[in-house]
């Protein structure tokens, strides 16, 4: 029963930023469906309670609410500083608070840095959270809590604030691990993560003296109507060779077109070469481009076996762009391996979509995007160098022991077929 | 006899008596128009009913909301295609009856409360997949008001104008479904609120996958059991009039056309050699439902519980093989590849390959966005004694996450691992930590991201014969 007839609301743990996109739109490379200022876990007469909120900065903000609406109406505080005028906000609100700023458990600079690692997982808590029903919130949160997490101290929060609202909503019992949380969350341990890699410093390891590139773009259908999807493999290629031609003596890059995907292959080829004469790149380059697979083997040993004759024991680092069909993928991959048998091997994987962390904007931290779809005419009026928004957790790296490892297993699987 | 009076996208309702023989030929006007082409009639009572609306909103809403305590007696549901605005849209029209012995009592989930939610999530919602335009019926005359409750309900019902099928004309189109045989009566809930939602989506990606997986899990008891296997033939050919007739035709339309979300789907490229054929709707719609329809029935003879997984194999591809014949029959074209059911066909081949004597007790599984949950099952056909499945999904995989949730109860432990589909170095530290057992059998699926994250932690925790890498 509340004292005196009054509930005390108190803030404990005040996440700002809360971005949310729909699950099955990210790698479409979708926009979010709705940004929130905070996600506010409380205390109303020592009961938690989740809420979210809106720092109101402009009465032209009113449109959110019907925006709500048709979003379940999660429950939104919607808080008026001194400065904003609550009497031109015009549309029906529940929960409002005026005259107050929101405090914070930790500064967005801050959350920047957590959220740049795993942001994918914690999208898919906030959405549960916010979205689901209780039954299947329970399914979720289990599901995350019950993750065995690294070291990664990023996974560790998103571990720590799925206990807390496990705790929370599933419990109902929750008011230490509030606490815990909060405590964790100011901590030093999470406040101080160092910024993520990025994927040109990852790149610029991978060259060897002597390196060969395999590039195998994801079949895009319809190319030639496409406006700048089409480019995302050039402009990675371009920015792999770039990094690599300053260290490497003889670099030698060749793009795989394959059955459907073999126009589009040549297209990739084309522009590459076109592009590496205005950037300077010394490369050998050539397209390995067939219709038929069994063709295609043939190709590739016979053009391994003159790069072998002409090298010692190159760097094997195959390249995907986007996606690629397993079983080809598997078939390339076994024919690469048994001409370079004395090669160290690097497998990378580039997803064409990643979320990236906006820092110097702190009302919308989160955002989607393709930091690689662009025309590279266009390349010299980009003030930053695309390649650098990707990051260490954008990309998968498999390399050297692991690399021969699975592609020991690959064989065995194309073996079996 | 009432007349019904259609308007645009409005079916409107006006109480006139009229000889029956004008009645017919208002019909067949009506016909001539080409407003409504009807799919399929669903008619349920007492707990099917409830349990057909309790579901259809919780599938319906991405699992937001799970109605309780449902206070109808009965429903029937009519799906088809109605024009609006020169286009065909998606038309589901509700006959709902409330339970009689509950007047006056205004908590659970009444039919005022059914009807707003199945609005507001089809027209409203854009976090549900779900997209038909929603219609119910009007019984009778709208009469003298004379409680509180009932001016409420009428008030609000004239306001939003809610009841706008005329029964007359919900009950000419019932029957004449009901003669083609594609009527269901008293269907299992999970079966048909999952069709109904998969039929209901709009034209994007995740509807396309929510198609493909209730066509797979209409192959429960189509082949697996049996039970109900002439309900799930209606369901089934209605989910593949909409994926060989409307998707191709609402992919033609310029207002579709330039998105590219569906598109860049996984069927995308197949339905677009129909985009030509299907431009006259009205005409396709109906001769397609008809042979589809007729075909998978005769398919049905020659369908026996499988004993094993070879013969579920080979039961799929007699069907995956009839639904070819019909759309190549009706378009005189022949599809490239099977789209609802055609990757599980690969799957359940390759499979079949893997499985041999060897008792199977440990299972992984990636999940893709098509991936639906009679896997487990086509599984256990053979591995009957199966101690823990771990399943890897992805946010992108949410919704057959819990939809495998909903299946796999007899699994004595269910290990779920949510991974990330685009921040690949995350998934593969989360695996490395969480991958701990060693495996019978791994089925490898999805994006190259996630499927070389697992099989590169899978390395002494499996024999390489029992990977399915598809």
């Amino acid at each position: 029963m509340p004292q005196n007839n009054t509930y005390q609301l108190e803030i404990v743990v005040s996440i700002p930023s809360i971005t949310i996109f729909y699950p099955d739109l990210t790698y479409s490379f979708g926009d979010n469906v709705r940004e929130y200022d905070a996600l506010i876990i409380a205390k109303i007469n020592n009961q938690p309670i989740v809420l979210l909120a809106e720092e109101v900065s402009s009465h032209e903000e009113s449109g959110k609410v019907i925006v709500d609406l048709t979003l379940e109406y999660p429950p939104v505080l919607y808080v008026f500083n001194k400065t904003n005028d609550y009497k031109m906000f015009l549309t029906p609100l529940r929960l409002s608070i005026r005259n107050l700023s929101l405090p914070r458990t930790i500064q967005p600079d801050k959350l920047a840095n957590i959220w740049a690692n795993g942001y994918d997982l914690f999208n898919l808590l906030f959405y549960s959270l916010l979205f689901m029903h209780r039954e299947t919130l329970e399914k979720i949160l289990n599901d995350i809590s019950e993750l065995e997490v690294p070291r990664n101290t990023n996974l560790c929060l998103l571990s720590e604030l799925s206990k807390c609202l496990k705790s929370i909503i599933i419990n109902n019992n929750s008011s230490n691990n509030i606490i815990s949380t909060s405590e964790k969350i100011k901590s030093f341990k999470y406040i101080n993560i160092s910024t993520p890699k990025p994927a040109d410093k990852i790149i610029a390891k991978l060259a060897a003296k002597e390196t060969v590139v395999y590039l195998l773009p994801q079949l895009l259908r319809e190319y030639e109507s496409s406006k700048v999807r089409k480019y995302f493999p050039i402009n990675l290629a371009l920015a792999i060779l770039n990094i690599l031609s300053g260290n490497t003596s003889k670099l030698y890059f060749r793009v795989i077109g394959l059955g459907a995907g073999a126009q589009y292959s040549k297209y990739i080829l084309n522009e590459i070469k076109c592009f590496i004469k205005d950037l300077k790149i010394n490369c050998d380059i050539k397209g390995i481009i067939e219709m038929k697979p069994e063709a295609m083997s043939k190709i590739i040993i016979e053009d391994a076996e003159k790069i072998v004759s002409e090298t010692t024991a190159p760097n094997v680092l195959v390249v995907v762009a986007g996606d690629y069909n397993k079983k080809l993928f598997t078939e390339l991959i076994v024919t690469i391996a048994s001409i370079f048998k004395n090669s160290k091997y690097k497998i990378l994987v580039f997803p064409e979509v990643i979320y990236c962390i906006l820092r110097d904007i702190e009302k919308k931290l989160v955002s989607t995007n393709a930091p690689l779809n662009y025309n590279p005419e266009k390349r010299k009026e980009k003030k930053v160098n695309p390649i650098k928004s990707i990051l260490e957790k954008d990309i998968l790296l498999i390399e050297d022991e692991k690399a021969r490892k699975l592609i020991k297993l690959l064989t065995q699987l194309r073996g079996e077929k | 006899m009432p007349v019904p009076h259609f308007s645009y996208n409005y079916i409107n309702f006006k109480h006139t008596p009229v000889s029956e023989k004008q009645h017919i030929s208002t019909h067949r006007k009506l016909n001539n128009e080409k407003i409504f082409i009807p799919l399929f009639y669903i008619s349920a009572k007492k707990n099917p009913a409830k349990k057909l609306i309790e579901l259809l909103i919780e599938f319906g809403s991405f699992f937001a909301i799970k109605p309780s305590s449902i206070k109808i007696d009965h429903i029937d549901i009519l799906g088809g295609y109605i024009l609006d605005f020169d286009i065909y849209k998606k038309a589901l029209i509700f006959n709902i009856k409330k339970e009689k012995d509950k007047k006056g009592k205004s908590e659970g989930w009444g039919k005022l409360r059914i009807m707003k939610t199945l609005k507001y999530l089809s027209e409203i919602n854009t976090l549900s997949p779900f997209s038909a335009r929603i219609y119910f019926t009007i019984e009778k005359p709208i009469q003298e008001a004379w409680s509180p409750s009932y001016i409420k309900f009428i008030h609000e019902n004239l306001k939003k104008s809610t009841f706008s099928c005329d029964i007359e004309l919900f009950t000419y189109y019932a029957k004449k479904l009901e003669k083609l045989g594609l009527y269901v009566e008293n269907p299992d809930g999970y079966m048909s609120a999952l069709s109904i939602v998969a039929w209901g989506t709009g034209a994007h990606r995740h509807g396309m996958a929510l198609k493909q997986i209730a066509a797979q899990e209409l192959l429960e008891s189509i082949i697996l059991n049996q039970e109900k296997a002439s309900h799930a033939l209606v369901f089934l050919s209605a989910l593949i009039v909409d994926t060989y007739a409307w998707l191709p035709y609402i992919l033609g339309r310029k207002e579709v056309a330039l998105t590219s979300e569906l598109q860049y789907a996984i069927a995308a490229t197949p339905l677009r050699e129909l985009e030509e054929a299907t431009r006259n709707l009205s005409q396709v719609v109906p001769s397609l439902r008809n042979k589809v329809y007729i075909r998978l029935r005769k398919e049905l003879n020659h369908i026996h519980i499988p004993q094993n997984i070879n013969e579920f194999c080979k039961y799929l591809k007699q069907l995956e093989q009839a639904i070819r014949e019909s759309i190549k029959d009706h378009y005189s074209k022949d599809i490239k590849r099977e789209v609802l059911i055609g990757r599980l066909n690969i799957l359940s081949q390759e499979i079949a390959k893997k499985m041999k004597k060897e008792k199977i007790k440990k299972i992984l599984i990636t999940l893709t966005e098509q991936t639906a949950p009679i896997l487990m099952e086509i599984i256990q056909l053979e591995a009957t004694d199966i101690e823990e499945t771990t399943i890897i999904y992805t946010p992108q995989t949410l919704y057959n996450r819990l939809l495998f949730a909903e299946k796999l109860g007899n699994i004595k432990k269910v290990h779920y691992i949510p991974v990330s589909s685009i921040e690949p170095a995350i998934t593969e530290e989360i695996l490395k930590k969480n991958m701990r057992n060693r495996y019978d059998l791994a089925i490898i699926q999805g994006s190259l991201t996630i499927a070389l994250s697992v099989l590169d932690n899978l390395h002494d925790r499996i024999d390489s014969s029992k990977i399915i890498f598809v």
